[in-house]
């Protein structure tokens, strides 16, 4: 097919002059769009379609552990330099976990200021609550600030007959953890930290491991809840701006569609002329 | 064949400035803070609200009979083998955690003469599902009792987006129930 003569070009091109710098504008939005949502879009394909799949990919049992991640969920991997002997066991704390000799306690701990042998119980006290476990580490009670006579809780110890607890400058006393009274006396043996034989910290740091379940990981990724109270914002942003995409695509095509017949027309007409 | 203009340049400031704004929001939202938990009434205000005068705590002890009465309506073993509760000899005072979707909710029961008089969100944790809070929603339960198959005696509705959370009140107030029967 042989050109069209320059004048006519010129015809026709300076015909749609005015029109053209719209057309510019929206494909450079249309381009910036596109780029700013590309890779949001295929990690929101990728974690949507995980999540339609979890029991298949075995999501929910999977546990993640590399520290990149686990540290930025604030899951800290660090065995600390002490803990708190109750016998012959020792009580071992960290990332929010709890071990008593090999046992695991539990996750989600407070920092522990100390654990008691009474009677059957242990005896872990935190800063603002106390927790009372069976010898096989079973919880019994967990006694919050409603039921606690002070906070923040020092010290946890034992005297004759009693759990004593040390909060500000006064000292507690309880036979059952439910009814607290002023203690004077000065014959408590309080709990305290001790630094761990190496053995011990060798035993605990295959157990602090921390990890989280893989499906948290996809879930949080596909609502950008990982970038924290702003990412599920962030996530809306990019739902809009796919759908600005689509239309800003939309009204190129429909335009540009426009446009050749447009030019068709001319072309057809300056051909009889 | 040229039928179209040439691209003109655009200035480089005006095709920075979106992936500026998109990177300024992306750096709030990494920056900010994922929330905490929201303490809606402190378990004690909960207490004294409920009695002029706070009676002294009294315990029930979750015997193996009762674990399993309560690992039926739970889905798990209950959390302590020490129940505390308040009561005056007509009404008793109930506070329980139960995990709504990942974190525990704490709520308050009162019950009297085995059914629900109140129910109380104290403290909640989720991210999400925060509504069950609401007045609207917490009247269901006042008047249930627990049915002969432990479960309540009335429908309660759901709400949407807080699905589990409204499951973990309604074993919450079933347990409430058991307890108190006891």
């Amino acid at each position: 097919m042989s050109a069209l003569p320059e004048s006519v070009v010129e015809r026709l091109t300076s015909a749609r002059a005015p029109a053209a710098g719209r057309g510019r504008r929206m494909r450079d939005w249309h381009g910036v769009i596109g780029v700013l949502s590309a890779l949001s879009l295929f990690v929101l394909v990728g974690t949507g379609i995980a999540l339609n799949h979890t029991q298949e990919l075995g999501l929910g049992e999977t546990e993640v552990s590399l520290p990149a991640i686990t540290a930025w969920y604030g899951l800290r991997p660090s065995v600390p330099e002490s803990g708190f002997k109750s016998g012959d066991t020792w009580l071992v704390a960290s990332g929010g976990r709890w071990r008593l000799g090999a046992s695991l306690l539990g996750d989600r701990r407070p920092a522990p200021v100390g654990i008691v042998s009474f009677g059957a119980w242990r005896c872990i006290a935190a800063a603002d609550a106390l927790y009372i476990l069976q010898s096989d580490g079973r919880l019994v009670d967990r006694i919050g600030r409603d039921g606690l006579p002070a906070v923040p809780i020092q010290a946890i110890g034992v005297t004759a007959g009693a759990i004593a607890l040390r909060a500000g400058n006064a000292v507690y006393a309880s036979t059952d953890a439910l009814e607290w009274k002023r203690y004077s006396n000065t014959d408590v043996a309080w709990s305290k930290a001790e630094p761990l034989p190496p053995a011990v910290r060798a035993q605990s740091a295959a157990g602090f491991a921390p990890s989280l379940p893989a499906e948290r990981l996809v879930r949080d990724i596909h609502s950008g809840r990982i970038l924290g109270r702003l990412g599920p914002y962030v996530v809306d942003a990019v739902a809009c701006l796919l759908s600005v995409l689509s239309l800003t695509g939309a009204w190129m095509y429909l335009r540009s569609s426009k446009q050749r017949a447009q030019l068709a027309r001319r072309a057809s007409r300056i051909r009889n002329d | 064949m040229v039928l179209l203009s040439k691209r003109a340049d655009t200035p480089a400031r005006g095709r920075c400035r979106p992936l500026a704004i998109a990177a300024a929001i992306c750096a709030a939202a990494i920056l900010s803070e994922a929330g905490a938990e929201d303490v809606y009434l402190a378990p004690e205000s909960f207490v004294a609200e409920v009695f002029s005068a706070v009676p002294k705590p009294s315990v029930l002890w979750v015997t193996p009979p009762l674990q399993a009465a309560a690992t039926e309506i739970l889905g798990h073993a209950p959390r302590h083998l020490r129940q505390r509760y308040w009561s005056d000899g007509t009404r008793s005072a109930w506070i329980l955690e139960e995990i709504g979707k990942e974190e525990p909710i704490t709520a308050g029961f009162v019950v009297r003469g085995g059914r629900i008089e109140q129910a109380r969100v104290l403290v909640y944790r989720e991210s999400r599902g925060a509504e069950i809070r609401y007045p609207g929603f917490l009247k269901q339960f006042a008047g249930a009792g627990l049915a002969s198959d432990r479960r309540l005696d009335r429908g309660i509705d759901g709400i949407s987006g807080a699905t589990l959370s409204v499951g973990a009140m309604d074993r919450m107030a079933r347990l409430a129930l058991f307890y108190a029967s006891q």
